[in-house]
């Protein structure tokens, strides 16, 4: 990493119980002009078995949510349930931080295009981004999401060998009921449950349930 | 052909070590410009400065026929350029300082005598008069196929700062300062005369008699404008100064020119290679579609009139030297273009290749103007902290255009003309610092993303890109990028992102963003 990344520093806060990464991410063009951007990486106290988070520690960039920074500069790289962190990955942090260049080149190419639109892929915002995560895992089908959508919630618990609560006649088992898991698995109950049976989440969620 | 920071950097770093010593002392007493003025040594010089312009001549470059037709409009160009540089520095006649030919745009300097101001702005305003009686009733009629030629004036007058470029064989004057560059822009294009108020005010009553005040819309302010002036009454006031302007002279040395210069030994052609501009002259001109961009350093003359007011001159010289060089290097070395003048701080360059091939010389012209701003923008203002207020005010056109060199020997000027140099000129000199602003014909040319960052500008009917440096023109161009994977490469403390492989680079592929 230090050969990569040069300009950054491991430091520990006053009491020595936290982490962080603090330094430059100096981005260079094809012309040889060079934007430095200062930057910090918190490592939670679970750390590797959960991922840094990285944030723009001199508000380089208005924060907002069309350009997937938080109000405290917080780095969106992907919604949680898609992150590429592996926790075994022998280069997990230098993968990490080639993702945080990225990042914030797509940044630096959102500033210069107007900020129109951000440059690649990107997720809806809040809730009804894991909507479409979801809606991804169900091949984009959105019958499929309302019907299925109780089980998701936990508000229902289709039997393995009832006919599936998407209509096909076939079972549960050999339906959809390993997609349901997934999304309940990488999404999480208490998220699912955050997002979609908390009133103040989204009007969506109220609408779904 | 690109923009690159570091060889910009390095540039403008060995521009200013190899700067001498700067001078700036105020003119006292009478001189020979030319041979006393150059990079180091400049002179605060008070003096009436006057543009005399005949706007037809670019239509004529631009719209007349091949053939017979166009020579005789390379013909007249250049015996009017000759008689009327004649007749400025003539010592007898005008005594003045022929500072250059812009196309077919008069510049010129009166400072003497020394200080006098009633003297150099009478001398200023005779002139402006003398050249259009000259055009309507000497030039015209000897050029009879043509179309009446009329002309275009405005004078001012105060203190500017002279200094030269410092390129061998190709020294131009620069002039640097209020009066210089009020008196051009006071110019209308259209068939008038026009002084400003320091002139007017100048003027000894007699002649004031001849303008009527007017509001200029346009610039805000109070101009004066000629009215028609009886011919013996001009004849009085030429005596008056001691200008001994014959126009029976004049008449027989255009007839001399035209006998000298007659149409079958004017040649004109395309150009395959890049221009050698020094080569031309009025039996070689070159006839080309080409792009004109006109570069200007915004606010310089605000900033150059206080630095002088505060005995800071030379300071306000380093920076336009530095930029005035770095700007002659993007053109000619990095986008190998022509550098065909500087007008005080202003650059004109020219493109015209592939031979007629709009699409690449009109990229050409637009990379060009992104590059001046880089350099403006992140470069000079990283050098010169004190050129933190100026900018860079870029325009641009494509057209066919005349390229020569007219003169007399020993002091010719590399001029275009045609309506694209105009237009490129008039859209830069409604530009502000920041801007580069383009027509449609220019725009249309350009790659998808690179057009995206030009806004159009329906009252000034132009796309304008505003501080577009070259790192946001890549950047804008990377938009579409990140559907797929991108390698990361570290260097020497930097990383850059970009859809190759090279040795070393880690490959990433972009993740679905998201804002909780």
């Amino acid at each position: 990493m230090a050969e990569h990344y040069p300009n950054l520093t491991f430091r520990t806060d006053p009491a020595g119980d936290r982490m962080f990464l603090e330094g430059l991410f100096v981005l260079k063009t094809d012309c040889g002009v060079s934007t430095p951007i200062s930057i910090r990486v918190e490592f939670p106290t679970s750390y590797p078995d959960a991922e840094p988070t990285a944030y723009d520690a001199a508000k380089h960039f208005r924060p907002s949510v069309d350009r997937h920074i938080l109000s405290d500069g917080q780095f969106c790289l992907w919604l949680p349930p898609c992150s590429l962190w592996k926790k075994d990955d022998p280069v997990r942090l230098l993968r990490f931080l080639d993702e945080v260049t990225v990042f914030l080149e797509r940044q630096l190419v959102y500033d210069a295009t107007g900020a129109q639109s951000w440059p690649g892929p990107q997720y809806k915002h809040g809730a009804d981004g894991y909507t479409e995560f979801m809606l991804g895992i169900l091949d984009g089908n959105e019958g499929h999401l309302s019907s299925l959508f109780p089980a998701i919630l936990g508000k229902t618990h289709p039997s393995r060998n009832e006919p599936c609560p998407c209509g096909s006649q076939q079972k549960y088992k050999r339906c959809h009921a390993e997609r349901v898991e997934a999304i309940i698995r990488r999404v999480g109950r208490n998220r699912i449950s955050f997002l979609y049976l908390n009133p103040l989440a989204t009007g969506r969620a109220s609408a779904k349930t | 052909m690109s923009w690159n920071y570091d060889t910009s950097f390095n540039r403008v770093k060995a521009h200013l070590e190899s700067l001498g010593e700067i001078e700036v002392e105020k003119l006292v007493r009478d001189a020979d410009l030319q041979s006393l003025l150059s990079e180091t040594c400049c002179r605060d010089i008070f003096g009436a400065h006057v543009y005399v312009d005949v706007p037809n001549f670019a239509d004529l470059a631009t719209l007349s026929a091949e053939g017979e037709e166009y020579r005789r409009v390379i013909q007249a160009l250049h015996v009017y350029e000759r008689e009327v540089a004649r007749i400025v520095e003539g010592q007898d006649i005008f005594d003045g300082v022929r500072v250059h030919f812009q196309g077919s745009k008069l510049h010129a300097l009166f400072f003497r005598p020394i200080d006098n101001a009633e003297e150099i702005a009478a001398r200023a305003v005779l002139l402006q008069m003398v050249l259009r009686y000259f055009v309507c009733n000497i030039f015209n009629p000897e050029f009879p196929k043509l179309p009446n030629l009329s002309v275009s004036g405005g004078a001012d007058i105060g203190n500017a700062i002279g200094t030269k470029n410092g390129h061998r064989g190709d020294r131009e004057l620069l002039f640097l300062g209020t009066p210089a560059n009020y008196a051009a822009k006071i110019l209308t294009g259209a068939d008038s005369l026009r002084a400003t108020t320091a002139i007017y005010d100048a003027l000894p009553g007699s002649l004031q008699s001849y303008f009527t005040e007017i509001q200029d819309s346009r610039l805000n302010v109070t101009v004066y404008e000629m009215d028609a002036v009886p011919v013996d009454e001009m004849d009085a006031h030429l005596k008056e100064y001691g200008i001994a302007w014959d126009p029976d002279a004049s008449l027989q040395r255009l007839k001399d020119d035209k006998a000298t210069f007659p149409l079958n030994q004017i040649e004109y052609s395309d150009a395959e290679v890049l221009i050698d501009l020094d080569s031309l002259g009025i039996t070689n001109n070159k006839r080309v579609l080409a792009a004109s961009v006109f570069g200007d350093v915004s606010g310089f003359t605000a900033y150059i009139d206080n630095a002088v007011g505060q005995n800071n001159g030379m300071d306000a010289l380093r920076v336009l030297h530095a930029i005035r060089k770095e700007m002659a290097s993007i053109v000619k070395h990095d986008f190998s273009g022509l550098r065909v003048q500087f007008q005080g701080d202003r650059v004109q360059a020219l493109f015209h290749l592939p031979k007629r091939d709009e699409t690449s010389i009109a990229i050409r012209a637009v990379d060009t103007a992104i590059a001046l701003q880089s350099s403006m923008e992140l470069v000079i203002k990283t050098l010169l902290p004190e050129a933190k207020d100026l900018g860079m005010a870029v325009g641009s056109s494509i057209g066919t255009t005349l390229v020569s060199k007219l003169g007399t020997h020993g002091h010719r000027d590399r001029i275009c003309i045609g309506d694209a140099v105009e237009d490129a000129a008039t859209i830069q000199e409604g530009s502000a610092g920041g801007e580069i602003a383009i027509p449609s014909h220019i725009h249309e040319h350009l790659d998808e993303d690179l057009q995206k960052l030009f806004i159009w500008n329906k009252d000034r009917s132009v796309y304008i890109a505003t501080n577009l440096t070259q790192d946001k023109a890549e950047r804008a161009r990377k938009a579409g990028l990140f559907k797929q994977a991108v390698y990361v490469t570290s260097s020497a403390g930097s990383s850059k992102v970009s859809s190759q492989q090279t040795a070393g680079s880690r490959s990433v592929v972009p993740s679905s963003s998201f804002a909780g």
